[in-house]
C-alpha cells in the first residue's frame, strides 16, 4: 500500500482545512464589530428598554470567552471545530449552529447532488456524443443555446424560469421547499409531501442543471477530440470493433478521467454555487440561512457555513485524490 | 467543385517597414486568422456591441424627471435621485421606454449607468489578479524549491475553498450595514482572483521553459528577465489574455452574486444591485417583471461576450482545438 | 510456396481457386481540402499473391500510408475513395456495408500499427485487448467459454515470444517492443489472409526492430498469411519482401519482385532510390535524393517525377545506363502526359514514358 501518497494526501486536506478555519475565524474579526452589541441595542430599543445592555454583553463575552486576547479565541476556536463544536447562532438563540444546518443542508445536499448527478451524466453523454457524430447537424443545433446557457449564472437562469413558468404560467410554485401551512408535513413517509418536495424542486434543478450542462459537454468534448486522435483508436477500428464499443470502452472510458476531477471539484463547489439559487426560490436550504445571517451579522452561523462547505469541498477532492488511481491505472500513487 | 489546376495565391513579401506594411503584414493575418475564429469574433462584437449602447446611452439619452425637466443619465449614481413623476410604471411608448422601478428611476439609465459599473469592477478585480497570479507563476516556476512548493499548497488549498463563501466573509465583516462603494467591491473579490490564473499561467511557464528557444537564450546568456520579458512573455500572451477575459468573467460573477446577496455597493445601481433590488422587494410577486428583465439580459449578454472571447482565445492559446478541415 | 488453401473463415462467394489474394486496380483516394482535391493516392493498382510479403516504400507524403489506411477503409476525413477497386480473395472490400467492413477486419485483413505508436488502450489489461476482437468476431452462441478463450490468449502471447503472465499487465508496464509483439499477437488472433504493416519497427531500436520482423515472419509463414509491409527502409525491404512497390506523389511508380528491383530497376526514380543507398560492399556514398517532393495539390503536369527526373533532366550519371531508352524518348510526354503503369516483363510494372514505345 503507497503510504506514502495517501499520507501526503491526507496532509493536504487538514492543510486545507487549517487554512480554511483560519479565515473564518479571522476574518468576520476584521470589522471588531459586537454583533451581540448591536443585537441587544435592536431588540432593547423594540422593547423600549435601554438598561443593562452593557453588562449583559459583557456577561455574554465573559461566559464564551469573547473578552480574551484574540489568540487565545483563536485556540478555543481552534479546540471547538475540532470537536465539530460550530458555536451558537445569536438571532436564533440558543440554538445551536449545528442544529441550524441540520435543518437545512439535507436539502442543500440533496439538491446539489441530484442536478450535479444529472447535470454530469447528461452532459458528459452529449459531450461524447457531439464530437463522436461530429456530421449530425441536428446536435450543433441542440448544442447552441445549451453553451449559451452554460455563461449563464444558475440564479439568473433560475430568475428566468421563475419568471416564465412560475408568474407568467403558474405551472411550479413561486417560492418555498413544500407548501406551508398543510397540516402533518413536511412528513417524510407521506408520497403526496414528497411529490409536493419535487414539484417546488423542479425549477431550482432546472435551472442548476440546464445551466451546467453545456460545462459538461464542452469538457468532454475536448477530451474526446484529443481521444479520438490517440492511436489506439485507429488501432480499435482496425481491429474490426463495433462503432458502440469503441465509443464507450474507448472513447468515454478514456476521455472520462480529467472530466472525474471536475466532478470533484464541483461536488464541493455546487452547494456554494446552490446558496443563489436557494435565495431565488426560497429555498430551506443552507443559502437561506446564509442570507438571513448576513444582514444581521450573526457571525456564528456564517462562519459555519463556510466551514462545512469548504470541509466538503475538500472532502470531496480528498476521496477522489485517493480513488483516481483505481480508474486509470496509469496514474500510480506518487507525491506531487 | 473548386477548379483543381488552380494556382494558390503567393502572398507578397515585403520588405519595406513602412507604416503602410503594418496593416499588411500584421493586421491584415489577424483579421484572417480572425475569419476563421467566429468565437473571437462573436464575442469581441457582443461586447463592443453592448459597450455601443452604453456610450450612446451616456451621449444621447435623456430622462425626464419628476418636473419633467430633460437631464442625462449621470444623475441616477446617486440611489436617491427619483426621477420619474410615476412610479412604478411600464408604458414603452411613453418618456420612459424600459419603465421605472419602485423608487421610480428609469430602468434604461440605470442600464446605461450600471452597466460600465459592473464591468469596471471585473476589470480591476481581473487586473489585480491576473497580474498577482502571473508573479507568482513565474515565481515558483523560475525560483522553484521551497518557494515553488508553498505557492502550489496555498494555491491547490485555496482553489476549493467556496470562493463566494469567503467573499462573503469579507464583505459582511467591512461593510455592515452601509455597502461597499463599487472599487472596494472590486479589490474584496481580487483576494481571491489570482489562485486560478496562478496555476494557469504556472503549467504553461514550466513547459515553455523547456522549449527549444528558450533554452536557446539560456545558453547565449541571456539572463532570466529578459528571458522572461523578450521570449516568454510574447508566447504566453494568448494565456494571459485568455486567463484575463476568464477572470473578468468569474469577478463579475462573484459581484453579482455578492451584490444579490446584499453585500454590494447600496448606492450604486450596478447590474447586480439591480437584480438585489429586484429580490429584496420581491418585484415578481408585485408584477413588476420590466424591472427584472433588463438586469438579467444585459448580464446574460455581457456572460456570453466575455465566454466567447475566453473560448475563441483558449483556441488561439491551444490550436489544438482549432477546428479542423 | 504459394499454395491456394481454403481459409476457414472464407466467405462463400469467394472465389477459392484464385491465387491473388490481393487485387488493387485504379484505387484512388483524395483529400479534399480548401485548396482542391489532394490526389494523395493516384490510380494505383497491383496484385498480391496468397502467402506473398510484399514492401511499398516512397518518401513521406508520397501517400503509401494513405494507400494502405485506404486498403481497410480506414481512411479518415477529409481523405475519401474516389474510385477504383480492392479486393480481398475475391471479396470486394469498397462494396461492402459498414458493418460487413468492420467484419472483415481484424478476421481477413488486420493491421500491424507503427511502432512508435500508442496502440493500446491504456486502461484495459493486454488480455482484455486481445479478447475483445475475437469477441466481436464471434456470434455470442460459438463464443468458446473463458478457460478457453484465456488458453487462446496465452497462446497466442506465447507465439510472438512473450512470457503468459503478460496477459494481465497495462500497456504502461510494456517496453516498446513488448508492445508490438502485442499488436502482433492481436493482428494474428484471427489469422487473417492480409497483414498490413504499416512501418511496424519504427522508433523500436534496431536489435529490437530485427525480433519483430522475425517474429512476424514467421507468424506470416504459419499462417501463409500476405503481407504488405509499408515503410521507408530499403534495407529491411531486401531482407522481408518477396515484391516491391515504389511510389512517387500519389502513382505506383514501379511494381516488381525484389530481387530483380534491385539488380536492375526500370524506374529512374526506384533508380536513384536504390543508387542512394549506402553500398555495404562498395563502401560508396549516401547520396540521397535531391529536391523535394512536389504538392500534391498542384501536381507537376505530365509525368510528376520529372522536375526531379535524372533522366529528363539529363544528368551526367545516368547518362551511360539510359543512353538507349532516352535517345528514344519524346521528352515532351514528360511534361504534358501522365505515364500509366505497364507491365513490360512478367511482374514487372513501371510508370515511365521511356518504357512506352512499343506497347
Amino acid at each position: 500500500m503507497p503510504w506514502n501518497y495517501i499520507i501526503s494526501r491526507l496532509a493536504m486536506f487538514f492543510v486545507t482545512i487549517y487554512i480554511a478555519s483560519t479565515i473564518v475565524f479571522f476574518l468576520p474579526r476584521i470589522s471588531g464589530q459586537n454583533p451581540l452589541e448591536e443585537k441587544l441595542l435592536e431588540e432593547a430599543a423594540r422593547g423600549g428598554f435601554l438598561e443593562d445592555t452593557q453588562a449583559m454583553v459583557e456577561a455574554f463575552d465573559e461566559k464564551y470567552g469573547f473578552n480574551k486576547p484574540v489568540w487565545e479565541q483563536y485556540v478555543k476556536f481552534m479546540v471547538d471545530i475540532v470537536q465539530f463544536d460550530l458555536g451558537r447562532s445569536i438571532f436564533n438563540w440558543p440554538k445551536t449552529v449545528n442544529q441550524l444546518l441540520a435543518e437545512t443542508i439535507l436539502w442543500t445536499i440533496a439538491l446539489g447532488l441530484l442536478t450535479l448527478i444529472f447535470a454530469f451524466i447528461i452532459g458528459t453523454l452529449m459531450g461524447a456524443i457531439l464530437e463522436w457524430k461530429r456530421h449530425k447537424t441536428f446536435l450543433m443545433v441542440l448544442m447552441s443555446p445549451i453553451l449559451t446557457l452554460s455563461a449563464v449564472p444558475y440564479y439568473l437562469f433560475g430568475l428566468v424560469l421563475l419568471l416564465a413558468f412560475s408568474f407568467v404560467w403558474s405551472i411550479f410554485p413561486l417560492f418555498g421547499g413544500y407548501s406551508r401551512g398543510i397540516a402533518g408535513w413536511p412528513d417524510w413517509s407521506n408520497w403526496s409531501f414528497i411529490g409536493n418536495v419535487l414539484w417546488h424542486a423542479t425549477l431550482p434543478a432546472l435551472s442548476v442543471v440546464l445551466v451546467s450542462l453545456g460545462g459538461w459537454a464542452m469538457g468532454m468534448r475536448g477530451m474526446m477530440v484529443t481521444t479520438k486522435g490517440e492511436d489506439y483508436m485507429l488501432q480499435a477500428e482496425a481491429k474490426g470493433l463495433p462503432d458502440r464499443v469503441m465509443f464507450f470502452r474507448y472513447g468515454i472510458r478514456n476521455a472520462m478521467l480529467p472530466q472525474l476531477t471536475g466532478l470533484a471539484l464541483q461536488l464541493g463547489l455546487i452547494v456554494s454555487g446552490l446558496v443563489l439559487v436557494e435565495v431565488v426560490f426560497s429555498y430551506p436550504g443552507v443559502g437561506g440561512l446564509l442570507v438571513q445571517a448576513i444582514p444581521r451579522n450573526d457571525h456564528a452561523v456564517i462562519q459555519g457555513i463556510v466551514f462545512v462547505l469548504a470541509l466538503g469541498t475538500a472532502l470531496a477532492t480528498l476521496i477522489l485524490d485517493l480513488a483516481y488511481p483505481l480508474v486509470d491505472a496509469r496514474i500510480k500513487y506518487s507525491q506531487g | 467543385m473548386r477548379p483543381l489546376t488552380k494556382v494558390t495565391e503567393i502572398p507578397q513579401i515585403s520588405t519595406g517597414f513602412g507604416s503602410g506594411n503594418i496593416y499588411r503584414e500584421r493586421i491584415l493575418p489577424l483579421l484572417r486568422y480572425l475569419r476563421r475564429n467566429p468565437l473571437l469574433i462573436g464575442g469581441i462584437g457582443l461586447l463592443v456591441a453592448l459597450f455601443g449602447c452604453v456610450i450612446l446611452g451616456y451621449l444621447f439619452y435623456e430622462q425626464e424627471d419628476w418636473m419633467g425637466n430633460k437631464q442625462g443619465v449621470d444623475g441616477l449614481t446617486r440611489a436617491d435621485s427619483v426621477t420619474a413623476r410615476e412610479k412604478p410604471s411600464w408604458n414603452p411608448f411613453g418618456v420612459h421606454p424600459l419603465g421605472t422601478d419602485e423608487q421610480g428611476r428609469d430602468i434604461l439609465a440605470v442600464m446605461i449607468v450600471g452597466t460600465p459599473l459592473t464591468l469596471r469592477i471585473g476589470l480591476i478585480a481581473a487586473a489585480i489578479g491576473v497580474g498577482v497570479g502571473m508573479i507568482l507563476a513565474f515565481l515558483a516556476a523560475y525560483v522553484g524549491g521551497w518557494v515553488d512548493g508553498i505557492i502550489r499548497v496555498v494555491v491547490d488549498s485555496l482553489i476549493p475553498i467556496p470562493g463566494l463563501l469567503i467573499l462573503v466573509l469579507i464583505a459582511t465583516s467591512l461593510n455592515p450595514g452601509k455597502g461597499l462603494t463599487v472599487d472596494q467591491m472590486a479589490f474584496v473579490i481580487s483576494i481571491l482572483a489570482w489562485p486560478g490564473p496562478a496555476r494557469a499561467i504556472r503549467s504553461q511557464v514550466l513547459v515553455m521553459r523547456e522549449r527549444g528557444y528558450v533554452e536557446m537564450a539560456r545558453m547565449s546568456g541571456t539572463s532570466t528577465i529578459g528571458i522572461v520579458f523578450r521570449e516568454m512573455m510574447p508566447n504566453l500572451s494568448p494565456y494571459v489574455l485568455a486567463s484575463f477575459v476568464a477572470s473578468v468573467a468569474g469577478a463579475i460573477l462573484a459581484s453579482v452574486g455578492l451584490e444579490a446577496l446584499g453585500l454590494g455597493p447600496l448606492d450604486s445601481p450596478t447590474l447586480g444591485m439591480t437584480i438585489y433590488w429586484n429580490i429584496y422587494t420581491s418585484s415578481l410577486l408585485k408584477s413588476l417583471w420590466w424591472w427584472l428583465i433588463p438586469p438579467i439580459v444585459v448580464i446574460v449578454l455581457l456572460f456570453i461576450g466575455l465566454f466567447l472571447m475566453s473560448a475563441g482565445l483558449d483556441e488561439v492559446a491551444n490550436p489544438r482545438l482549432r477546428r479542423r478541415v | 510456396m504459394t499454395t491456394a488453401e481454403v481459409s476457414p473463415t472464407a466467405a462463400v462467394n469467394v472465389d477459392i481457386h484464385s491465387e491473388n489474394v490481393l487485387e488493387v486496380e485504379n484505387l484512388k483516394v483524395y483529400y479534399d481540402t480548401d485548396a482542391g482535391h489532394v490526389k494523395a493516392v493516384d490510380d494505383v493498382s497491383f496484385t498480391l499473391k496468397r502467402g506473398e510479403r510484399m514492401g511499398l516504400v516512397g518518401e513521406s507524403g508520397s501517400g503509401k500510408t494513405t494507400m494502405a489506411m485506404a486498403l481497410m477503409r480506414l481512411h479518415k476525413p477529409p481523405a475519401i475513395i474516389a474510385g477504383g477497386t480492392v479486393r480481398l480473395d475475391g471479396l470486394s472490400l469498397l462494396d461492402l456495408n459498414e458493418e460487413e467492413m468492420r467484419q472483415t477486419r481484424l478476421r481477413d485483413i488486420a493491421l500491424v500499427p507503427q511502432g512508435a505508436m500508442n496502440s493500446l488502450n491504456p486502461v484495459y489489461r493486454v488480455r482484455d485487448q486481445i479478447i475483445d476482437g475475437i469477441k466481436h468476431h464471434t456470434d455470442n452462441d460459438k463464443m468458446p467459454n473463458k478457460a478457453m478463450v484465456n488458453e487462446r490468449v496465452i497462446e497466442l502471447l506465447n507465439s510472438v515470444g512473450l512470457d503468459s503472465n503478460v496477459a494481465d499487465m497495462y500497456p504502461h508496464e510494456l517496453s516498446g517492443g513488448m508492445k508490438q509483439r502485442v499488436a502482433l499477437a492481436i493482428a494474428t488472433s484471427l489469422r487473417p489472409k492480409m497483414i498490413l504493416a504499416d512501418e511496424p519497427t519504427s522508433a523500436l531500436d534496431v536489435v529490437v526492430q530485427r525480433q519483430i520482423m522475425l517474429t512476424l515472419e514467421q507468424l506470416q509463414q504459419e499462417m501463409q498469411a500476405s503481407v504488405l509491409l509499408v515503410g521507408h527502409d530499403m534495407g529491411l525491404m531486401a531482407q522481408f519482401a518477396d515484391v516491391l512497390g515504389v511510389m512517387y506523389a500519389g502513382h505506383l511508380v514501379e511494381f516488381a519482385p525484389i530481387k530483380e528491383i534491385f539488380e536492375d530497376p526500370k524506374h529512374p526514380y526506384t533508380k536513384k532510390l536504390i543508387s542512394s543507398l549506402p553500398d555495404i560492399e562498395v563502401k560508396g556514398q549516401f547520396t540521397g535524393i535531391d529536391g523535394l517532393p512536389p504538392t500534391l495539390v498542384v501536381p507537376p503536369p505530365g509525368c510528376r517525377f520529372h522536375p526531379r527526373c535524372p533522366i529528363y533532366n539529363n544528368d551526367e550519371d545516368f547518362r551511360g545506363e539510359f543512353a538507349d531508352l532516352r535517345n528514344g524518348l519524346n521528352t515532351d510526354l514528360c511534361t504534358t502526359v501522365d505515364p500509366h503503369l505497364n507491365e513490360i516483363e512478367t511482374r514487372r510494372w513501371v510508370a515511365c514514358h521511356m518504357y512506352e514505345r512499343g506497347s
